[in-house]
């Protein structure tokens, strides 16, 4: 059963005054304001404890909130919060609510946000009062202090929207890893659920991607697929990526892949040491930092040691027979043949002279 | 030289995890000075060169074969040396540069398809 009151909401104006009854777009605003309280209570919680990079799982299942009613008198809806059984989260959506009261009321009169506001939210804060025109408002806060309580209008809702853009900047080449959790046809776009938690939004697909996006979708927890996106994206003033404006590509990380580079690179090691020309350690590491990169061409993709401390990578991509190979002194050759055509071209350099970053370009598919 | 339409056996012991052979497989390594070295099928077959060459110690996964005309390089009969296995033969990798001999190699394994063990 509903424990009480969990937050006071109090619509008049315009269509709110027109006759009894809660307009259904209005109902958008709540699910909105619930969403809000949510993430910025996780934001609280890792504030808390820094030394976890993700909030406790299903984190937000621990607000239950429900509309019990609506009372007249322009409108009124009650919102109640239902008690669940786990208490992991303490009074966090408490600290919540009454942050955002807070911060809006600080935005209607001082025309700023509190230092102690999560920027990461700005955003989400900033889509509040989207609903409302002009001559309406809506009062929000505590239940029953009426001191810690707050109204938005057309007006503060604008300066939120001001605010937030003057907090965000796009970013190219930007990456993220995580799961695909919504998916939206009609509008092709959707949410990433960050390793760290995170649900990002807005990250919009190509037709000829939705086949993959789809099977990508995440149905059933014990069969997640890790994905990474890239493209532009919205980033905070603390580097977080709000939403994706243009994805380039989405692609799933293959752990498995990414083990098996770790094995092949330990082989390499142990035969050259076997060999009794190892292979230097720097190069090793270099290769082991790129593991994924490797791995995006598994099961096409081999590493061997070879001549005098060397190393071998080959991997096939389509048409192309690809190669590099890291000398003991850190010359870098590079080649690729092409087996239709039967082209082929070539590159040297070294690796304390950005041949990393040539090989980096390559293994992700561009040609020599 | 061998004849462009000689079978050549060739042991491999590079794959990919998918079981394709690497292309290293396909060129001398420097102690092989620049030949490399196969089997003629008109004098031994793709099980006898590959069990042979286990028998010597040496690691395989298996026999792949090629045409010699498929190489742009010259494939030298040596199986009359002393010191040589039966049949051999050395394809000539002595005079390339270091891409000719990533091409070469790529190009043999881009035909060479693995006689033995059948999977």
């Amino acid at each position: 059963m509903p424990e009480g009151e969990f937050v006071h909401f109090h619509f008049d104006g315009g269509r709110f005054e027109a006759s009894d009854g809660m307009p259904l777009e209005a109902l958008g605003e709540l699910a909105l304001y619930r969403d809000l309280l949510v993430d910025v209570a996780r934001q609280l919680w890792k504030r808390n404890h820094p030394e976890r990079q993700r909030a406790p799982k299903k984190f937000g299942d621990e607000l239950d909130l429900r509309l019990e009613r609506v009372d007249s008198g322009s409108v009124q809806p009650i919102v109640g919060r239902r008690e669940v059984e786990s208490t992991l989260v303490g009074d966090y959506f408490d600290q919540s609510r009454d942050l955002i009261t807070r911060t809006v009321f600080q935005v209607a009169t001082k025309h700023a946000l509190p230092g102690d506001f999560p920027r990461s939210q700005v955003p989400k804060l900033s889509r509040l009062g989207g609903l409302l025109n002009a001559g309406e408002r809506y009062q929000f806060g505590h239940p029953t202090d009426t001191d810690r309580r707050a109204q938005l209008d057309v007006t503060t809702a604008a300066m939120l929207r001001e605010i937030a853009e003057t907090l965000t900047t796009e970013q190219p080449d930007t990456r993220t890893r995580g799961y695909i959790v919504e998916m939206d046809t009609d509008s092709s776009t959707f949410q990433i659920r960050a390793v760290d938690g995170r649900r990002i939004g807005g990250a919009t697909y190509s037709t000829e991607a939705a086949d993959e996006i789809r099977g990508w979708l995440v149905v059933d927890e014990s069969d997640e697929a890790l994905i990474e996106v890239s493209g532009t994206a919205l980033v905070d003033a603390e580097g977080e990526v709000l939403r994706y404006s243009g994805v380039v590509s989405v692609r799933e990380v293959h752990i498995e892949a990414v083990m098996a580079i770790f094995d092949a690179l330990a082989q390499a090691s142990a035969a050259a040491d076997a060999a009794g020309s190892p292979i230097p350690e720097d190069h090793l590491r270099g290769l082991n930092e790129r593991s994924e990169l490797l791995g995006s061409h598994y099961p096409a993709v081999g590493l061997v040691a070879v001549d005098d401390g060397g190393i071998r990578i080959e991997w096939s991509s389509g048409n192309l027979d690809c190669s590099a190979e890291i000398d003991v002194d850190g010359a870098v050759f590079l080649h690729q043949f092409d087996m239709e055509s039967s082209l082929d071209a070539e590159w040297e350099g070294h690796v304390a002279q950005a041949a990393w970053g040539r090989l980096d370009a390559f293994l992700r598919g561009e040609s020599l | 030289m061998v004849d462009d339409l000689e079978l050549l056996h060739r042991q491999v012991y590079e794959t990919y995890p998918d079981g394709t052979a690497m292309s290293v497989n396909f060129r001398p390594t420097k102690k092989d000075e620049g030949l490399l070295s196969t089997r003629q099928n008109s004098m031994v077959g793709a099980q006898q060169a590959h069990e042979e060459h286990l028998g010597n110690g040496w690691q395989s996964v298996g026999t792949w074969s090629f045409m010699a005309g498929a190489t742009e390089l010259d494939v030298i009969d040596d199986s009359a040396d002393a010191d040589t296995p039966t049949g051999h033969a050395s394809v000539d990798f002595t005079m390339l540069t270091r891409g000719e001999r990533e091409r070469a190699g790529k190009r043999i394994k881009a035909v060479a398809v693995k006689s033995h063990p059948s999977d």
